[in-house]
């Protein structure tokens, strides 16, 4: 197994290789130039070119696109991340500071979706084509169907708009100093955020139970006189989970890499937005360094997933 | 006793030097300007945090290296200009740094009279002449991070004349000097602090200057914030803390808003109605500090035709824009430039009554046949244009092409991201139509768009030689728009240079060259009432912005 993991890790690399490239590339390719961004150019659209050219020089985009790619690969080995182009400040401590709300964000959401679509899915499995069914299978759908973006404006207009009861959004808080108000200001996003994977889980779990309920260990299991409850949980659960596992782990990647939406409308200070926002402002190497994480980061939770896999189903091997 | 006549030679060499020094120095206090005396704060100091939502982050907390016109939202919270602008647009010497000035050598040099007491933050000592001078001198010096060395170009340089006056030399005389520093380029920044840091790039994210609040921390994207400047100038601020938070979700601004978590916010347009109706909110407004429109390529056929040109403006219904695009919030512009009541003491009332920009369909119909006919072109006559990416310009740009559509010309547009890379399409000399704006707080705004020499004048300037060409009517037309411009800016009196640029104004409506209006943006503020002071009369200055300073916390 070590060396399975091992391998799995190596692996990383060229795949890591090939994203930075295809980064690079891409950044390089949007149709605009930050060094005229940086030159000024106003309402009145006046550049100086000289001043451009010497900002081009400064930033070192009057190189060759291999050479800059060089610099910049040489760059993240050193450890020297760069200064982003607009604000000048160091990219890397901004990326661990926006990595930490975002992993933070998506992990509340996921540990979230999880809480919410694993008993639902189970309940609903349970009373098949019930009332409560049918009320959360259209939880479910509406969770997959309504945008995060108006969901999380619906959410701001009426729990902090009408109510007064929770903040529009902003973060500013720690879980562990200042608990109540981590609670306050992560409950919307939160929600807003697993709800789209809650929906998929709910939908994932009560369709394994349904399949495991029809298998013959199940019916074993209910003639031998097991209570339902036990039932349920100790041989239809645990025999339905691992899809459901699979899904889940998956989705965390996912969550990572797709909390942009919900960090711009409730304003929080995570690495979604942090990119997004440098594309606008073609904030070239934050971009990169930007993508370069959430893709690390996606890798990672990928490979966390077979790494639970492997300790969920003991039949999996891998050497 | 011995009188001062029978003095011993030396002792009398000593007695005429000090009767010397006290008649120079009270000489100089005689000619000095009489000192106006600070503004005081609105309000005594209440404590607390301000919170300011804005749209969009700013390029840099040091106003004199942040590019960005928006920038203002932010880094005027502690930065401050030689010269201020009060509400009038005027020169306000209560508020300024400078307290006075005086217009020597037939406008070639600005004497500076500055204000004593005046600390930078972080207990980097008084500012003094010397402070101001190495600010001014940096215009012109690239490793500065300054991108003003074009907007002053009729400075030479700043010299020190005592520790509390400066002399200003210009190359030429330059009416606008005043206006021109009332933005960024007349930042004054501690020169010790700066070469502490290690130049522009460190004083970039750390600047500092003399306003009322200092930056104490800047998270990209996310805030800024600003502590009290216990020794500024004008007494104690108002709040302990300004916080400049950047909301991007316009909705999301608007709640944070009602909330009251935000005291201060910019509006969309599109917002002000619904901000409106909250009890909560005051609303206030400044029109006239831009305009959206477009520029056209004067020289490119068949817009080198003035027909064509009266033709396409005439089929704009400006009003019905306003109505269906803009939801009423902007004005219709019913001239080239200025609002009739529009800062600087410009009386405009007359270029707005014209009928330049008239809606008149039938009309543009003809002429547009006209010109088909004369220049033997196809009908529909097909015309290129460029538009940003925002919904407002990309919904602007379709009604355009509706509009034109109806008279018999058929205009099509790339659509790009933002301005640089609509600049980047125009200087392909390819497009009759750029979607764009400006401002035009300052009477001199337009230099950047009319003058021949301009980097905004596409037939002019950017696309001469690359297909462009004038008609020798137009020809002239440029001509008297460069010779009066350039006299204007000669003026020593700004009065007299206000009243050639109005006469610009006239020539460029007559014939409509190169830029054309259709909407006056307006600068919307909300303020959230039961917990801001400051907001009892419009807080916005004559550049169309607010200072963070103006306000409190009730």
């Amino acid at each position: 197994m070590q060396k399975y993991l091992v391998r799995r890790l190596l692996n990383m690399i060229p795949t890591l290789l090939l994203v930075s490239l295809g980064v690079f590339a891409l950044v390089r390719w949007l149709p605009s130039d930050p060094a005229r961004l940086l030159a000024g150019v106003d309402e009145s659209g006046a550049i100086d070119p000289a001043l451009y050219a010497k900002i081009k020089k400064e930033l070192g985009l009057d190189r060759p696109v291999l050479m800059q790619y060089g610099a910049w690969l040489a760059g993240i080995v050193r450890g020297d991340w760069g200064r982003s182009y607009l604000s000048g400040m160091e990219v890397f401590p901004q990326i661990v500071h926006r990595l930490r709300f975002t992993v933070q964000l998506g992990l509340t959401a996921w540990l979230f979706g999880l809480l919410l679509g694993v008993p639902l899915g189970t309940v609903s499995a349970i009373r098949r084509n019930s009332l409560l069914d049918m009320a959360v299978t259209a939880f479910a759908i509406s969770g997959v169907a309504i945008p995060h973006f108006w969901l999380g404006m619906m959410l701001i207009v009426v729990f902090a708009v009408w109510l007064g009861w929770l903040p529009y959004g902003g973060f500013n808080a720690n879980l562990f100093t200042t608990p109540l108000l981590w609670i306050q200001q992560m409950l919307l996003p939160t929600f807003v955020l697993s709800t789209g994977l809650a929906a998929i889980l709910m939908r994932q779990t009560r369709a394994a139970l349904l399949e495991v309920f029809r298998e013959p260990y199940i019916l074993t299991a209910r003639a031998k006189g097991l209570q339902e409850a036990r039932v349920i949980w100790a041989h239809a659960m645990k025999n339905s989970l691992l899809p459901v596992v699979t899904i889940a782990s998956l989705q965390f990647g996912t969550l990572i890499g797709g909390t942009v939406v919900t960090e711009t409308v409730f304003t929080l200070p995570g690495l979604g937005k942090f990119v997004v926002d440098a594309v606008l402002r073609r904030d070239y190497l934050v971009v990169q360094m930007g993508l370069l994480v959430l893709t690390v980061a996606v890798m990672l939770s990928n490979f966390a997933a077979d790494v639970l896999y492997m300790y969920l189903d003991p039949r999996i091997r891998y050497d | 006793m011995r009188s001062a006549l029978w003095l011993r030679p030396r002792d009398r060499r000593l007695w005429c030097l000090g009767a010397l020094i006290v008649w120079g120095r009270l000489a100089s206090l005689a000619l000095a300007a009489d000192v106006v005396p600070p503004r005081p704060l609105p309000h005594t100091p209440t404590g607390g945090t301000l919170t300011i939502a804005y749209m969009r982050e700013t390029s840099s907390p040091d106003g004199f290296q942040a590019v960005g016109t928006f920038d203002r939202m932010y880094f005027f919270t502690g930065n401050e200009t030689l010269v201020a602008i009060g509400k009038d647009g005027l020169y306000d010497p209560a508020e300024s740094l400078a307290y006075a000035y005086d217009v020597l050598d037939e406008g070639k040099r600005y004497r500076f009279y500055l204000r004593q007491g005046v600390e930078f933050h972080g207990g980097l000592g008084e500012m003094t002449a010397a402070d101001v001078a190495w600010s001014l001198n940096r215009i012109h010096q690239k490793d500065t991070g300054s991108r003003w060395s074009t907007v002053f170009r009729s400075l030479d340089r700043a010299e020190a004349v005592d520790p509390y006056t400066v002399d200003v030399w210009l190359k030429e005389p330059d009416a606008n000097l005043i206006i021109r520093m009332f933005d960024r380029g007349s930042i004054v920044h501690s020169r010790k602090h700066w070469e502490a840091v290690g130049g522009a790039v460190q004083h970039k994210i750390h600047p500092i200057a003399t306003g009322p609040y200092q930056l104490v921390d800047w998270q990209v994207g996310i805030d800024q914030k600003w502590a009290k400047h216990p020794k500024y100038w004008r007494g104690a601020p108002m709040v302990d803390q300004v916080v400049v938070k950047v909301i991007t979700e316009n909705r999301t601004r608007l709640a944070a808003l009602q909330t009251g978590e935000v005291q201060v916010a910019w509006l969309q347009a599109e917002q002000v109605p619904e901000a409106q109706k909250d009890p909560n909110i005051k609303v206030w407004s400044f029109t006239g500090v831009g305009w959206d429109g477009w520029t056209w390529a004067t020289g490119l056929p068949p817009l080198d035709d003035l027909r064509m040109r009266r033709a396409l403006v005439k089929a704009v219904d400006r009003d019905a824009l306003n109505k269906s695009i803009y939801l009423n919030t902007l004005r219709a512009s019913k001239a080239h430039t200025f609002p009739p009541e529009s800062s600087y003491g410009i009386d405009a009332q007359d270029l707005w009554a014209g009928e330049w920009l008239k809606f008149d369909p039938p009309a543009a119909k003809k002429l547009v046949q006209e010109v088909a006919r004369d220049k033997k072109l196809k009908l529909p006559i097909e015309l290129q244009g460029v538009c940003e990416q925002r919904p407002d310009r990309q919904l602007f740009c379709e009604f355009l092409q509706a509009a034109w559509d109806e008279i018999g010309v058929k205009f099509t547009f790339k659509i790009v991201a933002n301005a640089a890379e609509r600049l980047a399409v125009v200087e392909q000399c390819q497009t009759h139509i750029n979607q764009t704006g400006g401002g035009m707080v300052a009477p001199n705004d337009m230099e950047g768009v009319l003058l021949s020499n301009s980097t905004n004048n596409i037939s002019g300037n950017v696309c001469r030689g690359k297909g462009h060409a004038f008609s020798p009517a137009d020809a002239k037309v440029q001509e008297e728009i460069d010779r009066l411009l350039n006299e204007a800016t000669q003026q020593t009196e700004l009065a007299k240079a206000i009243d050639m640029y109005k006469k610009v104004q006239r020539v460029a409506l007559e014939n409509l060259w190169q830029y054309v209006p259709a909407m006056l943006r307006v600068n919307y503020i909300g303020c959230h009432i039961p917990t801001t002071g400051g907001c009892d009369t419009n807080p916005i200055r004559g550049d169309g912005f607010i200072r963070p300073g103006d306000f409190w916390r009730k």
